[in-house]
């Protein structure tokens, strides 16, 4: 359709080529194809002919260019313009006949079928047999070429003759012809105004006689007589001329053609027969194209040169002046101006001294000139079509020239092989300055909508706005060309007869219409694509082109185009659509195609908006899953007890809540029932009904909704909202671990599709490379199913309502029974246990603040109550199914504190069936609680330390401390001040009497009664020597490793400190011993836990029991006599003991003697006259190993004098020597 | 005369559109109101054309201000204004380029129908131009605003409308 605008369109030979017999579309085409390469036929190649005017050697350079067509779409529309422009006659028509169907009349049919065609021919894809007429021809036999050829010469035979009959027709105008149904040009503007006659015809008069010997040189023109006659005549005979050079140029014969077009249009200007003239004109420019197209050199005609007067300029010589002079405004133009400058020397131009693509457009605006000249004249009048044929046809002929520098042979070829789209290559010279700019072209193609194009039929709208697209899509104005097809688009739909010519320009594939949406950006994906989702579109633009289209196509029937449309316009843009108008899409285009095809599914990704369960059964017992460790595990190492200052800050960071919510996997048993609670969103202003749901197939392996389901749906949407639906499921097969990811939905009563969990919408672009670009987060929902598990259940216990009260310090045992519920696990124990009150009730990081022997204290209570407290004898293995089982359970309160007031026995079981990864199974617990009051009996309330009285003997016999010396002495020498005196105050807090016994390492107090509400005194002879340096030197011991300690801020020294101390205790809680029994119920006995009432020991009691603790050195202070008369020398020796072997062995101390008056307590100077001694009183000693030291005194006054000393001034002894002086 | 006038950002995405019926004057044509989006945004390819030439071929402008490249080496905004730029059917098409690439452009009718008497007044137009750019930038210095979203204040519009009556109605 387009190929018909070419420039060089009027020298094509118009053929049609139709198929006979059987063909199947693809094969004709291929032979159609096959003829469409070689429609051009050298002139040199035709066998001559007998007639002289189209004789092919008279212009052997020439060519006929036959145009092959499939069908003759405005043959009897354009009827009134044969006359005017006989090329737009269809000349020949070939008939490809198909194998074996060539009859003897094919040729007499296709003759009377086309009688308008001057030549016919067939065409026989077949071994030539039967008819051997001269217009058959045989394709395998001859070539394709040869019969092109021998086509072109019966086409010139019988277009000389056709001729002939024009030779003496009085030519008419299209206006004569067609009357007032053809349509006069209808410019918005101000037509052009009619060129001056009187100055045109003398100039024309002036320079006709040069020519007129040029003119006369073919024979054959001599007859026309052009330049005699009245003007009607000359009229008829210049017409008669152009119609002969429109032949001229369909034969081939270009030179001749130029001759002829140019003598008609000198004498058509001086009549101003202005549409004629116009034709001719453009005869002119074609036939000068197809000569340098050929490489002819030819002289510009005359009447060219006074028509649109140049200058002889080189070809690449300032050619944008001249250009930019022409661009002036051409529409008010006057010839009269161009004639006055009228260059001297008009003959004289060859054709290769100008620039010929320039000459053609400053010719067609004078063409253009003309035709709207003829706008006064009633009959005489341009009809559209022919003014915007012609500026179609240089307009293509302008882009087949732009970004080219000059008319080269690419250029040449390209114009006269049709071709219109650029190859590679010449895409490379986009930018360049070529012999037009773009927006030249463009202002070129702005002259069509100077017409009303609305009032010309569909046909030639139709071909005019197609060849305008593809002209804007070669310029890159890619919006122009949008708009144009949008008006393509708009013309078409509102001619409702010419659906044929829809499905014509509207392929199969829709290919134009989809082009269109493109190019509007209907086809962005913002519901998938995120960075088309952030590009702003024009949306008015959008929407109105898309229910233009979906109008088309619904026209066209295409019910599939319908949907697919109508879905892009809810799915994009339903935001700017009414609720009426967003149902009728709905109801109208979209559902009841929906059902037809398998291939549409429901628009929005965001329907599925989360997955949430909730489960039925809340009182069902916890499942925890278990790891079994290897030894290579460390089971001990807890996470917790290490300082990890980051700790803090991953437990308040932020995580992602959805995550964490998501990820962590909801675990079921088979046949447990649950509720899903599914999340849907309905973008629409409508309702929207979901029909369907349901799970994946993969999933519906594991679980299942269950019937109930069906009465939910339909489940209806409210228009713009989200609700959720609540469907029971239950479980159906045991998995480790499941995820859905996405459901079955279906709506509308549609064929149910995939749908993924859109948690939220995404903003931020997706890194490059990954594939996750779509517009939502998704999410899943993680579960596993377990198996079968066995179940044990609590039957009763020994004690009522499982609740006692027990004496402190008391034992106590009972049963439990339990049952295993389940018919077909046996239960396995992993672990039998207990926890009690005080255990749940610390706190996890009880350990941080409390010092090491607060810490000890706290711990060993609880391992007390862990290991001693509470242990269930004969602890079971295995449970069968269906069986029941008996457990011993000791409770022994010793250790226990008073807090202690609740317990649970821990049963952990499996079926160890589970584990499918070997390591780890799943297992559960059964906690079987109790109650306990513990209630006061012995009470340890003060302690006290006191050292021993030297007078031990003197005491009487029936206290058990002093039997105990009496005893001890008997076995050996009791030295008083290696003993120390215990004072325990004991209280009776129970009811009844008790009567107790204690005991210290081999002390045994006699049984005493201790009244209800007593307390009394007990004295223990506690051996000094059982606390010693080494013990107190030791560390306090840590019950559980791998702690790290932060330092509580407590110095060396303090340490030191609680270290003794705690040793010190720890020994007293060791060695003593309590036992108890109710008086009058032996029986009922019990022991007291000391740990639980001693009260940490004072340095005091430490100083009693271990007074040396703290010195390294230990001094004996030996004086001869210790009572002596005033002037008697008195000896002291000091003894120095070295106890411990950590002094190195040249460690040299200073030992200085101390002498003290008695009475006032004051230390007496080193020189007086009271007590006077030989030599120093300091001396050096050496520490390696025991020495003594000497000291001669000399008391003079009378007194009592204490002598001490001291080493390096820090250790003083302890038991100073006295001296008594009368 | 009505014209339809429309600000349209870097992605082809109109900014702002109005239309200003003026009440002494017919206003658009209901199937030209229709098509006057398409209209405007065919010509951007004509603005993209012309923004790029040191030279503008006046052959639709009648404006010598010379081209919109040129006006880098000057500090004022004179040849922002491209002129008239297109036309449809004989209704001018004129259009006013930032900067920034922001486009404003504008379709002029005299609502009759008789499009031989759409008659463009260079002088005021671009005026009116110039004006609604200022405004523009001011718009551009709201924190809240990001460049190539729609301008939706209701202020913006009403000045526009005030700065049209002011220079377009003839």
């Amino acid at each position: 359709m387009v190929e018909s605008y070419s420039l060089i369109g009027p020298a094509k030979i118009r053929t049609l080529v139709i198929p006979i017999g059987k063909w199947k579309r693809a094969q004709f085409l291929e032979k159609l194809v096959l003829l469409r390469k070689r429609f051009e036929v050298r002139l040199v190649d035709v066998t001559p002919t007998e007639d002289a005017t189209f004789n092919p050697q008279g212009f052997p350079q020439g060519r006929l260019m036959f145009d092959f067509e499939t069908f003759l779409l405005e043959e009897d529309d354009m009827l009134f313009l044969h006359d005017f422009e006989p090329y737009r006659k269809t000349f020949v028509v070939i008939g490809l006949v198909a194998q074996g169907t060539l009859e003897t009349d094919t040729l007499q049919e296709l003759e009377t079928r086309f009688p308008n065609a001057i030549c016919h021919n067939l065409i026989c894809f077949d071994e030539p047999s039967g008819l051997l007429a001269p217009n058959v021809f045989y394709h395998p036999q001859s070539s394709v070429e040869t019969i092109i050829c021998d086509i072109g010469r019966k086409f010139l035979e019988a277009l000389s003759l056709y001729y002939s009959s024009y030779k003496h027709v009085t030519l008419r105008s299209p206006g004569a012809i067609g009357g007032s149904s053809i349509l006069k040009l209808s410019l918005t503007r101000q037509p052009a105004s009619v060129p001056a006659a009187s100055a045109l015809t003398r100039k024309i008069s002036s320079m006709e006689q040069p020519n007129s010997s040029s003119i006369r040189r073919s024979a054959s023109l001599k007859s026309l007589g052009l330049t005699n006659g009245y003007p009607d005549q000359q009229r008829a005979k210049a017409r008669q001329r152009k119609i002969l050079g429109n032949f001229q140029l369909l034969a081939g014969r270009y030179s001749d053609a130029l001759t002829s077009f140019s003598e008609a249009a000198t004498t058509l200007h001086k009549i101003h027969d202005h549409i004629w003239l116009g034709s001719a004109l453009e005869g002119i420019c074609i036939s000068m194209l197809l000569l340098t197209y050929l490489q002819v050199t030819f002289h510009i005609p005359a009447i060219i040169n006074i028509l649109c007067p140049m200058r002889t300029e080189s070809r690449s010589g300032s050619e944008s002046n001249s250009r930019k002079s022409s661009f002036s405004k051409n529409a008010a133009e006057s010839p009269r101006a161009s004639i006055s400058s009228m260059p001297p020397k008009m003959n004289s131009l060859e054709s290769t001294d100008i620039n010929l693509a320039s000459l053609i457009r400053r010719i067609s605006e004078r063409i253009l000139i003309h035709y709207e000249a003829s706008l006064s004249h009633n009959i005489e009048f341009a009809p559209q079509l022919i003014y915007c044929e012609h500026i179609l046809r240089i307009l293509k002929f302008m882009t087949s020239c732009y970004n080219h520098e000059s008319l080269d042979e690419i250029v040449l070829r390209r114009i006269n092989a049709d071709e219109f789209e650029l190859d590679e290559n010449e895409e490379k010279y986009h930018n360049q300055e070529g012999l037009f700019t773009k927006f030249e072209i463009y202002l070129h193609a702005q002259r069509l909508f100077e017409l009303q194009l609305k009032l010309m039929d569909v046909v030639s709208q139709v071909k005019i706005y197609t060849t305008m697209a593809l002209i804007y899509q070669r310029l890159k104005y890619y919006r122009k060309r949008s708009f144009i097809l949008r008006i393509l688009l708009v013309t078409t739909a509102s001619h409702s007869e010419s659906g044929a010519l829809q499905d014509y320009c509207l392929n199969a594939d829709r290919g134009l219409l989809k082009d269109v949406l493109d190019s509007y950006g209907v086809f962005r994906q913002p519901e998938i694509s995120m960075k088309d989702a952030s590009v702003c579109t024009w949306v008015t633009l959008q929407k109105s082109i898309l229910s233009l289209c979906i109008s088309i196509v619904k026209r066209l029937g295409d019910t599939e185009m319908v949907t697919e449309l109508s879905l892009i316009f809810l799915q994009r843009f339903s935001h700017t659509i009414t609720q009426m108008e967003q149902s009728q899409l709905l109801m109208k285009n979209i559902i009841p195609n929906f059902s037809k095809s398998e291939k549409w599914s429901y628009w929005d990704p965001f329907i599925l908006r989360g997955l949430e369960i909730t489960r039925l059964e809340s009182n069902e017992e916890h499942l925890e899953r278990r790891t079994i460790h290897t030894p290579s595990d460390d089971p001990s190492f807890k996470d917790v007890q290490v300082f990890n200052p980051f700790r803090q800050r991953l437990i308040n960071g932020v995580t992602n809540p959805i995550d964490k919510a998501m990820d962590k996997p909801h675990e079921f048993r088979i046949g447990e029932g649950a509720q899903f609670e599914i999340v849907f969103q309905n973008p629409l202003k409508t309702d929207l009904k979901i029909t369907h749901v349901s799970f994946t197939r993969e999933d519906s392996k594991y679980v299942n909704f269950l019937d109930d389901l069906v009465q939910e749906l339909p489940f209806v949407l409210g228009p713009n909202s989200i609700k959720t639906l609540h469907a029971p499921v239950s479980f159906k097969k045991n998995t480790e671990l499941h995820t859905i990811s996405e459901m079955d939905v279906g709506v509308f009563d549609l064929q149910p599709y995939s749908f993924r969990i859109a948690i939220d919408e995404r903003f931020a672009l997706a890194s490059e490379g990954t594939d996750e670009n779509g517009r939502a987060n998704f999410g899943k929902f993680v579960f596993a199913v377990l198996p079968d598990e066995p179940k044990i259940e609590f039957v009763s216990s020994s004690l009522r309502e499982s609740a006692f009260m027990i004496l402190d310090g008391a034992k106590k045992t009972f049963e439990i029974k339990i049952h295993n519920k389940s018919l077909s696990c046996p239960a396995v124990f992993v672990d039998v246990g207990h926890i009690t009150n005080v255990e749940t009730g610390l706190k996890s990081d009880y350990w941080k603040k409390l010092l090491p022997d607060d810490l000890y204290e706290v711990e060993n209570q609880l391992k007390e109550l862990q290991n001693n407290c509470i242990r269930i004898i004969d602890k079971p293995h295995i449970l069968e199914p269906n069986s029941t089982a008996v457990l011993q359970v000791e409770l022994d309160t010793m250790g226990a504190p008073f807090t202690f007031k609740k317990f649970e026995i821990l049963l952990d079981y499996s079926s160890k069936q589970t584990a499918s990864d070997s390591r780890s199974f799943y297992s559960k617990t059964l906690k079987i609680p109790f109650d306990l009051t513990l209630k006061r009996t012995l009470e340890i309330t003060g302690l006290d330390v006191v050292p021993l009285p030297e007078t031990v003997e003197e005491q009487s016999d029936d206290i058990d401390f002093v039997n105990f010396f009496k005893r001890e002495s008997e076995v050996g020498r009791v030295d008083a001040s290696d003993y120390a005196l215990l004072l325990l105050d004991l209280r009776n807090s129970w009811k009844d009497a008790l009567e107790f016994q204690i005991g210290f390492e081999n002390f045994l107090s006699s049984k005493t009664t201790l009244q209800t509400d007593h307390t009394c005194r007990t004295v223990i002879p506690i051996k000094k020597s059982l606390l010693n340096h080494k013990l107190l030197q030791r560390e306090v011991p840590k019950l559980v490793a791998n702690r790290q300690f932060v330092n509580p801020g407590i110095s060396r020294e303090q340490l030191e400190d609680i270290r003794e101390k705690f040793w010190c205790r720890e020994m007293l809680i060791q060695k003593l011993t309590c036992t108890w029994t109710v008086k009058g119920h032996a029986n009922i006995h019990g022991k007291v836990d000391s740990r639980q009432f001693l009260p940490k020991v004072d340095s005091r009691t430490l100083d009693i029991l271990c007074p040396s603790r703290k010195h390294t050195l230990e001094v004996k202070l030996v004086a001869s006599e210790t009572v002596v008369s005033s002037g008697t020398k008195v000896d002291v020796k000091a003894l120095i003991n070295s106890q411990r072997p950590r002094h190195t062995p040249d460690e040299i101390a200073t030992f200085t003697f101390l002498i003290f008056d008695r009475r006032t307590g004051r230390l007496l100077p080193k020189s007086n006259s009271r007590v006077i001694y030989n030599g120093n009183l300091t001396r050096k000693v050496k520490l390696a190993k025991d020495s003594d030291t000497g000291l001669e005194l000399l008391p003079l006054d009378r007194g009592e004098y204490e002598i001490g000393c001291s080493i390096n001034s820090r250790v003083f002894n302890s038991i100073p020597v006295y001296i008594r002086v009368e | 005369m009505p014209c339809y006038f429309a600000i349209i950002g870097y992605q082809d995405n109109p900014i702002y559109e109005a239309e200003f019926p003026f009440p002494q004057l017919q206003s658009f044509p209901p199937e030209l109101k229709e098509l006057n989006p398409f209209i405007l945004h065919a010509s951007l390819d004509i603005i993209d054309d012309l923004q790029w030439q040191v030279n503008p071929i006046t052959g639709m402008s009648n404006t010598s201000s010379g081209g919109f490249l040129r006006s880098r080496h000057n500090n004022s905004n004179e040849n922002c204004y491209l002129g008239k730029i297109d036309h449809f059917y004989g209704f001018p098409i004129t259009s006013y380029l930032s900067y920034g690439n922001i486009r404003f452009i504008m379709i002029h009718s005299n609502g009759t129908g008789n499009v031989n008497s759409t008659q463009i007044d260079d002088n005021q137009v671009k005026l009116f131009y110039q004006e609604v750019h200022e405004m523009y930038i001011k718009a551009l210095m709201n924190p809240f605003y990001k460049v190539n979203d729609p301008i939706t204040s209701p202020v913006f519009d009403s000045r526009v409308r005030m700065l049209a009556n002011k220079y377009l109605t003839k």
